[in-house]
């Protein structure tokens, strides 16, 4: 489903690139953490898979990029939109602020791509429906709490019909009420058969995911099971941050843990 | 006009700011405006076109929410916007003395532009509390005109060049990624950098949310109802407000007695008793009464008696005082005329669901951008005033003085404004990428959602509301 070669990419006049030499491929259905502190490159990778470069993102980029067949940075509005979906951390930047209900708010983005009536509805219907949204139909997006606009943000993005969706923290601003529940609907989509690649610097959140992309100062340094490499605990869970002050006492083996299974496997060894 | 998304995005927040610091301006009780920040800021990044429609959307977008004068200086505001974007362009932004020095020529094109608008349109006032400045100027003798643009150059040069100031130093402090990702943000050059005291300190820290509550309507003067006048099509209502001015610019407002004397002309008044008719039936008239009572009425009044104090032969005197009758009587029907424009805009506004009615103008041909940047500053503005309140607070909270005396309070405007501003370019890439995620870039014919509302008599009405137009327009050729 994508397919990323030595992709590079800096920002106009940056001394230094900000993705560098990165490759990996996922295939459909698959749920993926991409790990890494902040200004680690996240945001620049998800940016460039949604194909914002360079029509909206300035800067250079080289290497190879296929994300359901095409390259994002070359495809129109339309084509792009139906691929890949974005989502940012800010609910309240993300909503059209046009739309006097929920319901409208879901079917704006349809409106664009001129979607008929009937179609239109059903998809909207649908997406409520599947986020648990309906008894929020009516109500005005600007009442709703950080929570529910997140999950109204991702409803609309779900509308459009995208196989990627590329999420970019997106439940730094929730509570924890909140962050649950996006990321439940986020781990259903990936078992509907959806790519989801969830950005986050937090390793407690990525625990939930089996694979993780690792980003480091622009390069990737890890990809495959949940787990940090020992050179980039800088990255830290409380379960790390234990791993850690027990390496001090020669006691530790093996990759950095994330969760308590992990943990209790490392001090085992 | 081809603007691209970044720009689309930052036009609703700018509006917002306009709003905004207009109303912390007003808050510290000061002869300054700042309503053109925002207008400044898409100027300087994104070139005169877009500075253009952003102080052109904003005084319309104005009306929506308070008060319906500002439509009359949308071209100003657009100029201000034009002119501000190619000085930004041509480098102006680059030093505190250059950027300055374009605050005062904007200033002084401002100054003399609405002049014109304000003597001829309001009789050389507004309803505001600059009426006093002119007032004060009409009493050493100036007339309409020159008061005009006496008060303007009172105020004017000083708002503008504060707001050239605050905007340079934001933009200099700005990354440099962010921006050079605006359209002009290359253009803008090397920048020097300078700090206002405070401009870009001070933002909201984590927990503060507290807001002081500032001037400003949260809902607009639409009033959600179910009445005939809402479910009648929102173009119907469009012709309504075209009639009324019509009448308005045609029909007499005063008339001559055989005996020479004169009098108020019965149709404006008769008109607009006859639209305070419509809206009781159709459920809103209390509410058109009351806004254009605290809207409309003190324009009105102002307008009869700065002219009737200051402009003018004295037909009486009482001591120091003298009143000049012809004058007040030219000046009341002007603002007869003013009152029915206005109230019928008032009336549009009370009963129309402002995205219906874009939704209804975009159907007939609005570019949907436009229809966006509109409903999008509309909707903003109460989210912009909440944060202004809250950023009041927090600098409060911390111990800021909130300044003494005129300086002291002017002082004290600048850390209001700057997180303001610095806010809205730091987030305006998101907003740009999540509205092209959702299809805003695409090139399709756009659908809805849900039709604009329409009843049977809709239509008739049109028709008949068109053929009143052209009739009234006809006699302007008879």
């Amino acid at each position: 489903m994508i397919s990323v070669e030595k992709l590079y990419f800096a920002y106009p006049g940056a001394s230094e690139a900000t993705l560098r030499d990165v490759s990996f491929r996922v295939d459909a259905g698959e749920a993926i953490a991409l790990v890494g502190a902040a200004g680690a490159g996240k945001s620049s990778l998800l940016r460039v898979l949604a194909g914002f470069v360079p029509s909206l993102v300035r800067g250079e980029r080289r290497g190879r990029l296929h994300l359901d067949g095409m390259d994002p940075g070359t495809a129109r509005p339309a084509d792009r939109v139906r691929r890949a979906g974005l989502l940012f951390s800010d609910p309240s930047s993300q909503l059209s602020g046009i739309c006097p209900s929920v319901r409208e708010e879901v079917a704006w983005g349809l409106g664009n791509l001129g979607v008929p009536r009937q179609e239109m509805k059903a998809r909207v219907n649908g997406v409520l429906a599947r986020l648990g949204l309906e008894a929020l139909a009516e109500r005005s997006p600007f009442t709703l709490s950080g929570g529910q606009q997140q999950r109204v943000a991702l409803a609309a993005v779900l509308a459009l019909a995208p196989r990627v969706l590329l999420l970019d923290e997106p439940v730094a601003m929730l509570d924890p009420q909140g962050r649950h529940e996006v990321l439940q609907a986020a781990l259903d989509l990936a078992r509907e058969g959806h790519v989801v690649l969830w950005a986050t610097p937090h390793l407690e959140e990525a625990a939930s995911f089996s694979r993780w992309l690792v980003l480091h100062q622009g390069t990737l340094v890890h990809d495959g099971p949940a787990a940090i490499p020992p050179s980039h605990g800088a990255l830290e869970a409380p379960w790390t941050r234990l791993a850690r002050k027990a390496d001090g006492f020669g006691l530790w083996r093996g990759p950095w843990p994330v969760r308590e299974d992990q943990a209790v496997e490392g001090l085992r060894r | 006009m081809r603007l691209d998304t970044r720009t689309w995005a930052l036009i609703p927040l700018a509006v917002a700011i306009n709003v905004a610091a207009g109303s912390i301006a007003s808050y510290f009780r000061l002869p300054l405006y700042l309503d053109s920040l925002g207008t400044i800021l898409v100027a300087s990044l994104a070139g005169p076109a877009a500075g253009a429609l952003t102080g052109a959307v904003s005084n319309t977008v104005i009306p929506a929410l308070s008060n319906p004068v500002w439509l009359a200086f949308v071209p100003v505001a657009a100029v201000v916007g034009a002119l501000a974007g190619w000085l930004a362009r041509r480098g102006f932004l680059g030093s505190p003395l250059t950027a300055a020095m374009a605050g005062l020529l904007v200033g002084v094109v401002a100054a003399t532009l609405s002049a014109p608008v304000s003597a001829w349109l309001f009789g050389g006032t507004t309803g505001g509390g600059t009426d006093m400045v002119v007032a004060v100027f009409r009493a050493m003798g100036m007339n309409r005109l020159e008061a005009s643009i006496a008060q303007g150059l009172v105020t004017d040069p000083l708002d503008k060049m504060l707001s050239f100031l605050m905007i340079q130093s934001i933009l200099a402090a700005l990354p440099h990624r962010l921006r050079t990702a605006f359209p002009q943000g290359d253009l803008l050059g090397r920048m020097r950098s300078f700090s206002l005291p405070g401009l870009r300190g001070g933002g909201l820290q984590h927990g503060e949310r507290r807001a002081v509550v500032l001037a400003g309507s949260p809902t607009g003067l639409y009033r959600a109802a179910d009445g005939i006048l809402h479910r009648t099509a929102p173009l119907t209502k469009i012709l309504l407000v075209a009639a009324c001015a019509a009448a308005a610019v045609t029909l007499p407002a005063v008339v001559a007695m055989p005996d020479g004397s004169r009098l108020p002309a019965p149709a404006l008044p008769l008109l607009a008793t006859a639209l305070l008719g419509v809206a009781l039936i159709g459920g809103v008239g209390l509410e058109l009464g009351r806004t254009t009572a605290t809207l409309v009425l003190p324009l009105v009044l102002s307008m009869v008696a700065v002219n009737g104090l200051f402009g003018g032969a004295a037909s009486t005197a009482w001591g120091p005082f003298r009143w000049s009758t012809p004058a007040a009587l030219e000046a009341l029907g002007l603002g007869l005329r003013v009152f029915l424009i206005l109230e019928s805009v008032v009336l549009l506004l009370l009963t129309t669901r402002p995205d219906l009615l874009m939704g209804d103008l975009e159907r007939r041909g609005l570019p949907h951008r436009l229809a966006y940047v509109l409903l999008a500053s509309l909707n903003l503005v109460p989210t912009m005033l909440r944060r202004a309140g809250e950023i009041l607070e927090a600098q409060t909270s911390r111990g800021m003085p909130l300044g003494q005396g005129l300086s002291g309070r002017a002082r004290a405007l600048v850390p209001m404004s700057g997180p303001l501003l610095l806010g809205a370019v730091s987030e305006v890439e998101e907003r740009a990428l999540a509205l092209e995620a959702r299809g805003f870039g695409a090139e399709n014919q756009r659908t809805w959602w849900s039709d604009p509302p329409r009843t049977g008599w809709d239509p008739a009405l049109q028709l008949l509301l068109v053929l009143t137009i052209l009739m009234l327009g006809g006699r302007l050729f008879l």
